[in-house]
């Protein structure tokens, strides 16, 4: 199966204090790979260094067969961060609006938003069943709608991988189910391949294809069903949650 | 009074100089409201003080004109936005820092510059709280090419700076010019604040670019319908205070301030009449 995201052997630290050491990993096309891991473990650093924002000290980084350095092709990627880090909880933007954001980068700075743009923000709302919410402000909306519209932003470029990170922190249990089930359908019907950082341990193993524990260093890559957590790690992972 | 500033020239260019304001002052102004940096606006606005005074010092010292107080205030503005940009990198963890040095920055300046004028001149007092006879008609050619500039870059980078306004990891990550669009953010932030301080003056010329912006963003659905409402409350507050000025005569800047609380106090209750409706709507719906 294609390689999507293939990443050899890095190092990375900040400063002196070291976080990640010797990672290798491989998300192949249509894998549905859950990241999870304690806090400090490197999770968000690793997506980090995926997405270019970072460099390693050491080691290589392909997306889609390209060097991350040289990597140019951004519209096949798309990432939906931490709402409640990123998001200005006032800001006047309605659905469209927000969806609209995705397609930016795709349309460039001379060409205008045209009708067929329109259409696709559309479909991409519709696919996350938000269509009723369309000319909503997304202030409006409860946390779990709005990540669903954070979801339709990064599917309306039409990309072949999505990095989540911890997209569930601060949904309701009623709607983090319907979310994982959004994105289950999406990786299952579409053949999206997704990423997604979590510390949600229980859901994440009932719903991904593949399950990676790093801890500075990958200490399990394989599949949910077969994944056991050390009695100790178990601690620290309740810990972060509790 | 309207045939006034229809029939004498400076009050013409005044009239249509704070046309030109009250639209590409809110315009940018609801750029600067969401993305937080309100007290940028302030920051930069006394900096252009101590060009204005630097220019008005050069003019009494020399008694030729080298350099207008006018274009003084402007490239010391456009300095000072470069200067936050560097601050802001170099205090990562605590980017508003720059504001407060810029800000003390500036008016430092300007006290040593208008203290070596020996004194207070009446042309400064215009410039720190506007004048209806203020705009020359070098002034308003200035001004209608900044607003041109203004108008054609919001036009053209509107897209990318909404992104990177509402989420700017997403911006970073979709691969915009993060930096270079925050750059250019920037410089028309500076050169606006250029534009409108004849009219508005240095101490009020932030209040423009923020309290129309504060009232629209209580009643839109949407950024654009926010920006719409926003060049609404801008152009209203300008009229109304630059004619109440003239009548009463008031420098301008203090009266489009007072005017533009009004509107906001009002969209205050507009928006308390407006939740009202909903909620009783809502209400019978659910009763019937």
């Amino acid at each position: 199966m294609t390689s999507i995201l293939q990443i050899d052997t890095i190092n990375f630290s900040y400063e002196q204090k070291a976080a990640l050491r010797e990672v290798s990993l491989q998300v192949k096309k249509g894998d549905f790979l859950g990241l999870i891991g304690p806090n400090g473990g490197g999770k968000t650093t690793l997506i980090k260094l995926a997405l270019g924002m970072l460099q390693p000290n050491k080691g290589s980084i392909e997306l889609f067969g390209q060097s991350i350095t040289s990597f140019k092709d951004w519209n096949k990627v798309s990432f939906v961060s931490q709402k409640a880090n990123a998001f200005n909880k006032g800001f006047p933007a309605t659905v469209f609006e927000v969806v609209a954001m995705g397609l930016t980068p795709k349309i460039g700075y001379f060409r205008r938003f045209s009708a067929k743009h329109r259409a696709a923000v559309k479909q991409a709302v519709a696919q996350v069943d938000m269509s009723d919410y369309l000319h909503e402000n997304i202030s409006s909306l409860s946390g779990g709608q709005q990540q669903r519209v954070f979801i339709a932003r990064a599917l309306v470029s039409q990309p072949e991988l999505i990095i989540l990170d911890e997209p569930t922190v601060g949904i309701d249990h009623a709607n983090v189910k319907g979310f994982y089930e959004l994105l289950q359908r999406l990786n299952e019907e579409k053949g999206l391949t997704l990423v997604m950082i979590t510390h949600d341990l229980a859901g994440i193993a009932q719903y991904a294809s593949k399950l990676v524990y790093l801890d500075q260093q990958v200490q399990y890559e394989g599949s949910p069903e077969q994944f056991r957590l050390p009695e100790t790690d178990l601690h620290v992972l309740r810990g972060i949650h509790a | 009074m309207i045939a006034d500033f229809l029939q004498f020239e400076f009050l013409r260019n005044t009239l249509y100089t704070g046309l030109l304001i009250g639209l590409i002052a809110p315009l940018l102004g609801c750029f600067i409201v969401v993305r937080r940096l309100s007290l940028i606006a302030d920051a930069l606005s006394h900096v252009t003080l101590a060009g204005i005074a630097f220019g008005l010092l050069l003019e009494k010292k020399l008694a030729t004109p080298v350099i207008s107080p006018f274009y003084a205030g402007l490239g010391f503005s456009v300095l000072a936005s470069l200067l936050i940009e560097k601050l802001r990198n170099m205090f990562r963890n605590f980017q508003e820092i720059a504001i407060p040095i810029i800000l003390s920055g500036g008016v430092g300046l300007s006290v040593i510059f208008i203290s070596l004028a020996n004194g207070f001149t009446t042309d400064l007092f215009s410039y720190l709280f506007g004048s209806v006879s203020a705009v020359s008609s070098e002034d308003f050619r200035v001004i209608v090419i900044i607003s041109i500039i203004v108008l054609l870059v919001i036009g053209v980078l509107y897209k990318q700076l909404l992104v990177l306004s509402f989420d700017e990891e997403h911006a970073r990550v979709s691969g915009l010019h993060a930096k270079a669009i925050h750059f250019i953010f920037m410089l028309l932030i500076a050169l606006v604040i250029a534009a409108s301080i004849r009219i508005v003056g240095v101490l009020l010329v932030s209040a423009l670019m923020t309290i129309p912006v504060a009232a629209a963003i209580r009643l839109a659905k949407g950024f654009k319908q926010a920006m719409i409402l926003a060049i609404l409350f801008g152009e209203t507050s300008v009229i109304v205070g630059l004619f109440s000025g003239y009548y009463f005569e008031i420098p301008p800047g203090g009266t489009i301030v007072v005017v533009s609380i009004l509107i906001l106090l009002l969209s205050f209750i507009v928006q308390k009449l407006l939740l009202a409706n909903k909620r009783k709507t809502a209400f019978e719906k659910g009763v019937s």
